[in-house]
Parts: structure tokens; sequence; C-alpha cells
């Protein structure tokens, strides 16, 4: 709200009691997560859901393939048995080219009332940013929410493996060449630094670097995240403790807001790391959608597929946030 | 509160340090060694991560000569060879990487070829843009000076001109529109680029037709740019114009959708270089096995020569240790560089460069007393000889007194009897009963005092004990990024482990043993965390402990100590290049390419045989407890063993069964003194 723009957010129930349109549309993603449902059972529930779109992500060749498949065929039955035949599975390779997602989206744009639900649980990064940018930038689409499950709990071990380059984000590349230097790094704390630090000192090492810290983070991943930050300062000094910015990992509106006060209205040259959790991770995106700035990672080939598992309960409801984006054509951020 | 600072903390990667950090921390060591980076000529500059690359490249941009100037300090370049501009291309952080990712399952190879024409005509623009921007930032005024050492003319009448002329040329194939002014050219580079950027980002659906058609030739801009340059009078006819070309490596990964476009955009590179152009010369920053053997050139059957059309610097050659101590530049370019670290964090000293390492980390221990370290009490000296039940008792007693008295000599002792007993019984009867012993013959002892020291700390559970100079340089492995995270660690463990002393900020530290052994092992261990970064990151890692925990069982247990260089392994390169094995050599490449592995050529004991030979980079060592020195010949492999360690690695097998297999296929037959 420091803005001044009131961004409507909370439990899916409330938000949704509080929305004039009931007709709606819905793209998530269908993965091993047993999440990757919950939100559509709800905006079933609760909306009169016209079409859905589910994307699979298909990673690329490990040891894990066998077991995605089957975890991904299972959960691909229970998306049938919820929705019948109002729905579409479309496969997408996770590093294939952003052009698929691009038409893939565009049609689901075309043959939607233009009241779109985005599910980004389960989305990989690579695939969430640009859907949020094509949706966010569609004239077609006048009303945007976006929600997200907390998972009842995260793998133990390595949630993804062998990272890529650190690169753009597909379509979050800045236009513009860089001719003065980055004066803001802003990276999102998360579980792992998948070989971040030492590619923010190569490249940013000017930069002021800035962690968004997500609190409360409570155990077990309070230790992770930090974990996290300590492989960051190993490379990286953050030499005050204003360096580490403790945002709440459900608020994405104030992550947005924190984002807009660190680049100083976003007249700051920046760039945004997106390591953290996926609320985090959308206020980067809008942010980066309106200020033109790049977003790197460095994208896994795999990911684990117990990834998470379970949905987090709140007083005997699942845990679902939604956050509206977009209303009656009018982009909230 | 302590006030004292890690002088490797921050600042430690000096490859991306800020233009003023730069001037004071570069160290002009191996300078003599690059002169021909800025002589004319193409020049590849190969090396792994942290090498020096980018450093090296950097001195010739105009950020850093510009802080050399700010800094009144004198740039280190030969005078004569201080003529030069330069502009370049980051190919990872311009994000050319988003042209493979337009190739869709299926696209047609006329789409895949002319994408590859457009990556060149990007490369193009960007270069020139910024070889635009070079003038730009020297012209300006309060640069006169440096303007004129370097040629530039920065009257902006001759710059219009310039632009003018340049605009006008054919080589645009109708890209740019005439202009009148140097500022006029910028907007319109920079507004092809913006177009390019706004096209890979999907912003829009396809290039302007303007841009399509008016894709230039790679290089030919470049080269007209620095004709036009010298002709419009903005530099002088003797000036160098530079191209750096940096993440080379980065092109082979872009082979998208099945595509060649990756090595397509490589061809294109090496295209440029084939012009051998009198008026621009390239250097191309590059890991070594991402510049091919034979750099085949676009769109012809030629492809590029060694010293005809590029010289190549190979920055880890040079800085590694080879057989031959002599000549080694790496302990002097350390020295300079840890000097200058503790010059920029006030520590208050007026040692000479040489003898700085020394006099902080102290006097280098000899075997014999970092065995005595290792086992320190009697009761754990008695334990550190393995016995056999069948051997006579005097010789148990003659080693149980030595092992009290010498631990060191007494290892030696035990392999010494292990593998003469072996050959002929006398020795068994006959123990030698004044020094120096056999064991103690100079070239005998010396080949196996690190297996002996790795089976007394094994015996006694501890870990190895690293410190002194000659440990950190022979762990550095001629990386100066591993020489600096090995002295950030030891200052870590060193500030942990006197916090409660008094000791001044500024006070030179005498690091103790125990910190600088603390420090060198976290180090390794957090190195060893490093591979899971880059391209088959997983089945390397695999593979890494896989081959440091094989060389540590086999150390261990060759008691005999008949194979003491056995810390790496060696391959016949016949085998290795035939095409059936292809993967490993790939794998292991790569491998080399991530400095997880050293190779260099083997002198095989077979005459007229060539082979290859691997070791573990000398950083991992510490975290494996094994030598890093390679002392006598690696084990004998062939390229199916190595296959098959590959694939084992990658099975999750726990490292105890692991033990077992080694035990029982691949170590030497434990001999029985009484057979």
């Amino acid at each position: 709200m420091l803005s001044g723009n009131f961004r409507p957010w909370g439990h899916f129930s409330w938000v949704e009691n509080k929305l004039e349109e009931r007709e709606w549309c819905f793209l998530g993603c269908l993965s091993t997560e047993d999440r990757f449902i919950a939100a559509v059972e709800q905006a079933k529930l609760r909306f009169q859901l016209l079409s859905s779109l589910f994307i699979e992500v298909k990673d690329e060749e490990s040891e894990y393939t066998d077991r995605v498949l089957e975890k991904n065929g299972n959960h691909a039955l229970l998306l049938q048995s919820l929705l019948g035949s109002t729905h579409t599975v479309q496969q997408l390779k996770l590093l294939g080219s952003p052009i698929l997602l691009k038409q893939a989206i565009t049609e689901f744009i075309a043959i939607s009332n233009g009241n779109i639900v985005l599910d980004i649980s389960c989305f990989p990064k690579r695939f969430f940013f640009p859907i949020i940018k094509l949706l966010h930038e569609s004239d077609d689409v006048q009303n945007l929410l976006v929600c997200y499950s907390l998972p009842d709990k995260y793998h133990d071990g390595p949630l993804s493996e062998e990272p890529l380059s650190w690169s753009h984000i597909p379509m979050f590349q800045q236009s513009e060449i860089l001719t003065t230097k980055v004066e803001k790094a802003i990276v999102g704390v998360g579980f792992i630094a998948l070989g971040l630090p030492s590619l923010l000192k190569n490249d940013y090492n000017d930069a002021e670097v800035t962690l968004l810290f997500p609190f409360p983070p409570g155990p077990p991943n309070y230790q992770r995240t930090w974990e996290f930050v300590q492989e960051i300062e190993k490379f990286y000094p953050l030499d005050d403790s204003e360096r580490i910015v403790r945002v709440d990992v459900k608020d994405v509106s104030g992550c947005y807001d924190h984002i807009l006060n660190l680049t100083d209205n976003g007249t700051n040259t920046s760039i945004l790391a997106p390591y953290g959790p996926k609320t985090q991770s959308l206020a980067m995106a809008l942010f980066a959608i309106k200020h033109g700035c790049g977003v790197f990672y460095t994208q896994p080939k795999y990911y684990h597929p117990d990834y998470s598992s379970g949905v987090k309960f709140l007083r005997g409801i699942p845990e679902i946030y939604l956050y509206c984006i977009k209303l009656d054509g009018r982009s909230l951020y | 509160m302590d006030e004292r600072l890690n002088s490797f903390h921050d600042l430690y990667l000096t490859e991306a340090i800020g233009s003023d950090s730069f001037v004071k921390l570069f160290s002009p060591v191996f300078m003599e060694h690059s002169m021909a980076l800025y002589q004319p000529g193409n020049v590849i500059l190969k090396g792994l991560q942290g090498s020096g690359k980018t450093m090296l490249l950097n001195l010739l941009r105009p950020e850093i000569r510009l802080a050399y100037y700010n800094n009144q300090t004198e740039f280190p370049v030969n005078k004569d060879l201080r003529k030069f501009i330069s502009g370049g291309i980051n190919l990872r952080k311009s994000g050319v990487a988003e042209f493979g990712q337009l190739i869709l399952p299926g696209s047609s190879i006329e789409f895949v070829r002319e994408l590859t024409l457009h990556f060149g005509d990007f490369v193009n623009y960007w270069v020139v843009q910024d070889l635009l921007r070079t003038l730009t930032l020297i012209s300006e005024v309060g640069y006169k000076t440096l303007a004129s050492e370097i040629g530039i003319n920065t009257d902006l009448k001759v710059f219009d001109k310039f632009s003018k002329a340049l605009s006008r040329s054919d080589c645009w194939l109708g890209g740019l529109n005439e202009v009148n002014s140097f500022k006029e050219l910028q907007s319109q580079l920079n507004a092809r680029i913006i177009s390019y950027r706004q096209y890979l980002n999907l912003n829009i659906d396809q290039l302007p037709s303007s841009i399509s058609k008016s894709k230039t030739a790679i290089g030919e801009p470049i080269s007209i740019v620095a004709e036009l340059l010298k002709s419009c009078n903005v530099l002088d006819d003797d000036t160098n114009v530079f191209i750096r070309i940096d993440q080379y490596e980065e092109l082979p990964s872009l082979d998208f959708s099945e595509s060649d476009f990756g090595r397509s955009c490589q061809e294109l590179i090496h295209k440029a270089l084939s012009a051998r152009s009198s008026r621009v010369s390239y250097r191309i920053g590059a890991r070594h096995y991402a510049w091919p053997e034979y750099p085949e050139i676009f769109a012809t059957t030629g492809s590029l020569e060694n010293k005809r059309d590029f010289s190549i610097i190979n920055i880890d050659e040079a800085l590694r240790r080879a057989e031959n101590r002599k000549g080694w530049i790496f302990p002097a370019l350390a020295e300079d560089v840890f000097i200058r670290r503790l010059k920029l964090t006030k520590y208050k000293f007026d040692h000479g460069v040489s003898v700085l390492l020394d006099d902080v980390l102290g006097v280098a221990l000899s075997s014999d007393q970092k065995s005595k370290m290792l086992v320190a009490s009697e009761q754990s000296r008695k334990s550190v000889i393995k016995y056999e039940k069948n051997w006579p008792i005097k010789w148990v007693d003659f080693l149980e007194k030595l092992s009290v008295e010498d631990p060191f000599s007494a290892k030696l002792a035990e392999a010494w009897v292990r593998q003469k007993g072996k050959e002929k019984q006398e020795p068994l009867h006959n123990i030698p009963e004044e020094k120096p012993y056999p064991w103690d013959k100079k070239y005998w002892k010396k080949e196996r005092a690190e297996q002996a020291l790795v089976q007394l700390a094994s015996r006694n559970k501890q870990q190895l004990i690293w410190q002194g100079k000659n440990d950190l340089i022979g762990l550095s492995g001629g990386n100066i990024l591993i020489f600096l995270f090995l002295c950030q660690h030891i200052w870590d463990a060193w500030l942990r482990d006197t916090r409660d002393e008094d000791i001044s900020c500024h006070t030179l530290p005498k690091i103790n043993v125990n910190a600088q052994s603390m420090g060198i092992l976290n180090a390794s261990e957090e190195w060893l965390k490093k591979p899971v970064e880059g391209k088959d990151s997983k089945r390397r890692l695999q593979f890494i402990n896989r081959v440091g925990y094989r060389y540590y069982n086999i150390l261990v247990d060759d008691f005999a100590m008949s194979n003491p260089g056995k810390n790496g392994f060696s391959l016949p390169l016949d085998e290795l290049e035939a095409k059936a094995n292809d993967d490993v050599r790939k794998f292991l490449n790569l491998a080399v390419d991530y400095g997880d592995l050293h190779e260099s050529v083997h002198t095989s004991k077979t005459k007229g045989e060539k082979r290859k030979k691997y070791y573990l980079a000398p950083i991992l060592c510490p975290a494996f407890k094994i030598p890093y020195k390679h002392i006598k010949e690696p084990e004998y492999m062939a390229v199916k063993g190595i296959r098959e360690m590959i694939k084992e690695s990658t099975q999750n097998k726990s490292l105890s069964s692991k033990k077992k297999d080694i035990e029982a296929d691949d170590l030497p037959l434990q001999f029985n003194l009484f057979e």
C-alpha cells in the first residue's frame, strides 16, 4: 500500500468472495507436486470454470524421468476426474523454445473470456515469468488473478539439479544496452544458490546487492534460507545489515513495494535474481514487466519428483492465496 | 571488538573487481607471457574459470585504461604497445543465447541459417557500438594526454566526418541511413540492437524487414570502422584496434532443438578471424575445449590454422608447474598478489615480496615433523604399524620401538620390509641395525613420504597436515582464484583461532599450522561443492568423488607402498581418441574444462606409447585426504575402466561397498611375507 494502490490479496475464499466476476478460465501446471490440483479444486468449487489449460513441463532426461512420468500420469487422471473434458493438457519442454509457450498462452487467451486465474504453485520460473508477462500485457485479459498453494512440506534434499549458466529468463532481458553500471542487484533468498554468488560477483561486482529474505521462513526452511545467505556471504560480503530485507513471504504487494523502494521507484538500474519463494518471484516479475529490468536465473535442467508433498491446511481448509493483478483491464501493479 | 580484516574476503575474484581496485590489485607478473594480446594478430586466450582470462581482456577495456590514468599509476603494458583501442562483446552478458531459443523442433535449415546470419549482424552492431563507446569515453574532456598517448584525435569534427563516411559505407548493405554526427550514428546502431533485443524477448513477432534485408557480413563493418577511423584521422595510423569476444564457450551450448546453430555461430566467429585483416585483431576468451581443434570457417570448407590465423595463450599451461620447477612463474605471481592484498587491507610490513608468504605461514614442516604431529602420543604411535601375524618377533619388536621414536621412519620400514620380503626371505631375518636405514635412501623415501603420511593419518584417524608456502602454491594448481580462495579460508581459520588474543589489525599475522591446515581443508571441501555448477555437473561431481575415494583407498591399503604415484590415472592416447570412446573423451574433456581434473601428456613406461594422465585438481585433494603431488607413475588404465567408473559413480553405490570392490578387484595384491 506504500504506493497508494490497493491490491487485494488474501486467502482464496476471502478474495473470491469479493469479486463480481464469476466465470473464469484457469491456467495451471500439471506436475509431480500434490499441490498442483489444490487451487483448481477451489476454483471449481467457487467459480464457474469455462475452460482450463494445464501445461505439463517436460524436464531434461534424468534418473528421475520414470518417476516423474509415473507421478504425472496419476495426476493427469486426477485432473480428468475433476474437470472432465473442460480442460486441456499441453506438454512443453522445460528448456524448449519460449515461442511455443507464447503460442500456447496466446491461444488460451484467445479462447478465454478475458478472466484468467493463473496458478503459479508448480510452474518453474522459466514458465511463469513469461506467462505473467503475456497475460499482464494482453489487452484481451481484463481480469487476472494469481493463486499460490502452500505445500505441506518440501523435499529434504536438493530440489533441483544441474543448473545452466546464469542467463535471462526468457522475455526478461532488458532491451536497452546497459551503458551505465547496474546499481542494484536484488536477490530473492531461496533454498539453493545454484552458483549465484560467483555469478553475481563476476558480472555485477559494482552493484549493491540486497537480499529479500522470506519472513517468517519457519522451520525447517529457516536453516536452508540462512544457508543460502551464508553461501552468498562467502562470495559476496554484505557490507551492512540493511542488505538483508525481510519481506512477508505471502505479501506480493508488500514485496513489490519493497523493490520499488530499493530501486528509488524503479529509477535505479537494476537486475533481479528470483531464487526465493514463488510469491516473491511474482512481485519481481511484475516489477520487471513495469520497469523493463533484466531477470536472471541459473535454470536447473530438472527438478526432484518429490519437490514438495501434500498441501498445507489452515483451520481445515487448504492454504491457498489469491492475488488480484488486473481488474477491469487495469493493472494494480 | 576484533577489527582485523580478512584481506581475501572481499574482492577475491580479481577478474571482476571495480576499475579502481583493479589498478591496485592487478599483478603485472603474467604480463610478459601475454604480450601477444597487445600486439597485432588474432589471439585465443584459453583458461579455466578464474584463471584470469577476463582480467587480461579487461586490461584492453577503456574503463581500466582510464582508471590507471586517474590513479596516476603506470599502465602495465609496455610503452611501445600502448597505442590501441578496443571494443567487444561478452557473449553471455549480451544475451546471444536467446537467438538459439528461437529455433523450434522442425525449424528449417534455411531458418537456422538466417538466424545465424542475424547473430553475425548482431555481433557486428554490438561491437561497433562498443568501439564508439570507447572513443567517447577516452575523448572526454580531461583525458587529452591519454587520448594522445593512444593516438585518438578528440576533435568532434573528425568524429562527425568519420560518422558520415561510415554511414555511407556499403558494408551496412543499406542498414544505416546517412548521418551527420557521431551521436546520430550511435543512436542508429543502438536502435538496431534494441530491435534485436525486442525480437529476442519475443516482444515483437518478427524483425523489421529493413533489418532482415540488410544483414551485414560478420567482421566487415568492424573492419571498415577501423579503416575509416584512420583515414578520417580519428585514430593515428599506428593505433591498433582490438576486438574482444569473451565467453566464446557459450556458443557450443546453443545447439537447440538438435540444430547446429551453436556450431554455425562458432564458424561465423572463425570467419571474422579468417579475414586476417591488418585493420583489426580479435581476442577470444574461451575455455580449453570450447575452442575446436579445427576451427571451421562458416560457409567454406576451410578452417583456421594455429600460428597462421591466430596464436594461443594458454593461461593454465603457463601457470601450472611443469616437470621442471625452473621457469615456473606462478609462485612469483601468487606472492605479488598476496602482497597487494595485504597492502590494501593496511597490514604493516616492510618485507620483500619473496619472503612474505614464508613469514606469514612459517617454514614448511618436513614429513618427519608432520608425522610426529599426526601421531603425537606414545600410545598412538604404537598402533601406526599393521603387523602381520607371521612376522618374526624381532621385526615386530624393532618396528614397535622405531614407531615410538620415529613413526615416519617406522611406516617406511614397514613398507620396505613388505616389499623386500616379497622378493626374497633374507631381509626378514636381517634387521638393519644402523642408520641410515635402507628405507632412508633419498629417492625411496621421497617417493613414499606422502603416502606414508596418508597412511599415518588414516591409522590415527587424523586429517593430513597442509601448511607452508609450498603446500599453498601447490594446492592452487596454477590458478590464482584458487590461491585467493585458499588464503581466504586460512585467514578465516586464523581469525577464529585467535579471536581472544589481543592482536593489532595492522600486525602481520603468523598463522599457526593448525589454522592453516584447517583453513585449507575447509577451502577444499567448499571447492568440492563447486562442480555442481555447469554442464553435466552432477555426473562430474559423482565422478570426482569416485576418483577421490578410489585413490584414497588405494594409497591407504597399499601397505607395501609399491605404487606411491597412484593418485591419478593414465590412458593410452590412441584408445582415448578412438571414435568409439567419444563418450569418455568428451566427459573427461568437460571435467578438465571445468577444472575438476588436470590433464597432461604422460611419458609411458612402454617405449613409443603415447598417453595422457589425469589427476584431481590439487585443491580437491585435502577433502579426499590424498596428496596433490604427482610422484612416480599414475595408475595405468584402459578407457573401458574409466567408462565403468563413470557408470558406477552415478549408481550411488555406498563408499563402503566401493571400498570392498576396490579391494577385491583393483588393488595391488597385498603381499604375504611368508608365502
